[in-house]
């Protein structure tokens, strides 16, 4: 693996870690999502010409892995499971209670995520990482004017979500 | 539309996410890559297996079986560029747009199905050249009788393990495909709005 593959990956991987969240509840197979799309990632960034940001290419690569793999396991039981994960460091971390309302709130907002469906899902994500609506439109073969009103739905919907918490 | 003073994406970029660890990616990688370059050998092995005793053994076969051999031979070749052709699709990544992506994937599964329905049908393609290659050694007497009855045996017993067991892994196949692409439609033809 190239060093220069193995940084923009590393500099990714809260990404990558997110976008295989958008997909799996379940830590196993979210762990196993996280991998093959990792391992995607690094093979599409080979053929990276540039056309967009890096950023944006590797959430383009990233969705339709993860949207292979729903095709793939759709039919198979899960459930959700959020044990073993990473902790943010101890130095951003709010106070106890803050934490829990916060984690409340992430937990409402990753279950409200996926159970929209597939464009949605994609395009609240994608703006949610700081992508433009153009960006999200070309990453989901949209017009910028849809990704903007499915957009709009989406996060009414996530709002709805998190302050009933 | 994303500053940082959003809630939603600030609340979205604090969520907790697993590591990744290189070191499995890159085993993984690895074993990807073996099993790739051992289909490909398969796949060549197996075409060449049969042009490999045509021209080894050419001489020492009757011209009926050579004859059973040859038409086994443009049957493989055709089978095999047919089958690359609708493996076109099946990269391990994609950057196409999101509903190009689906259209490809979808596109591809169909074609899995059709692979799967192929080797199903190989099968009794395969069952029907035996019967008439032993029918053959019979009726032009190629073949003494208790050398003949030998080798139907033998036939019989590997076909009657392997011909079923071809079937079985296909028609599996076949279903679990047929089972992706109804999930992928259902995914993405739902009604259900946000």
């Amino acid at each position: 693996m190239s060093t220069d593959f193995s940084q923009v990956l590393q500099q990714h991987a809260a990404l990558l870690g997110r976008v295989a969240a958008t997909y799996e509840a379940n830590f196993h197979m979210r762990q196993e999502l996280l991998q093959e799309i990792t391992l995607a990632v690094w093979q599409a960034l080979e053929k990276f010409k540039g056309d967009s940001s890096v950023k944006t290419y590797v959430l383009r690569v990233a969705h339709n892995k993860a949207i292979t793999h729903v095709a793939y396991h759709a039919k198979q039981p899960r459930n959700d499971s959020y044990c073993e994960m990473a902790s943010p460091e101890p130095s951003l971390r709010p106070s106890a209670d803050e934490q829990i309302d916060q984690q409340q709130q992430i937990h409402q907002m990753l279950a409200q995520v996926r159970q929209m469906p597939i464009q949605a899902r994609q395009v609240v994500t994608m703006s949610m990482e700081g992508l433009s609506y153009d960006e999200i439109a070309d990453a989901c073969g949209i017009s910028p004017s849809n990704a903007g009103v499915v957009l709009n739905r989406a996060r009414k919907v996530l709002m709805e979500s998190i302050q009933h918490v | 539309m994303s500053d940082n003073y959003d809630p939603l994406s600030q609340l979205w970029l604090e969520q907790d996410v697993e590591k990744i660890d290189l070191d499995v990616i890159k085993k993984k990688w690895r074993i990807t890559e073996l099993k790739q370059r051992l289909y490909l050998l398969i796949d060549i092995f197996s075409t060449l297996f049969v042009f490999a005793i045509l021209y080894f053994m050419g001489d020492e076969l009757d011209h009926f079986t050579y004859k059973i051999f040859v038409v086994l031979n443009i049957i493989c070749l055709g089978y095999l560029v047919y089958v690359t052709w609708l493996r076109r699709f099946s990269l391990g990544w994609s950057d196409l747009a999101a509903e190009q992506h689906i259209q490809k994937l979808k596109k591809q599964i169909n074609n899995n199905i059709l692979i799967a329905n192929l080797s199903k049908s190989s099968v009794y393609l395969l069952l029907v050249i035996v019967v008439v290659h032993e029918i053959g050694l019979y009726y032009f007497e190629l073949t003494p009788p208790e050398k003949l009855m030998r080798k139907l045996i033998f036939d019989i017993v590997f076909h009657a393990i392997a011909l079923p067991s071809m079937w079985i892994w296909a028609d599996r196949r076949c279903k679990r495909f047929k089972r992706e692409l109804t999930a992928l439609n259902e995914l993405f033809g739902s009604s259900k709005s946000v």
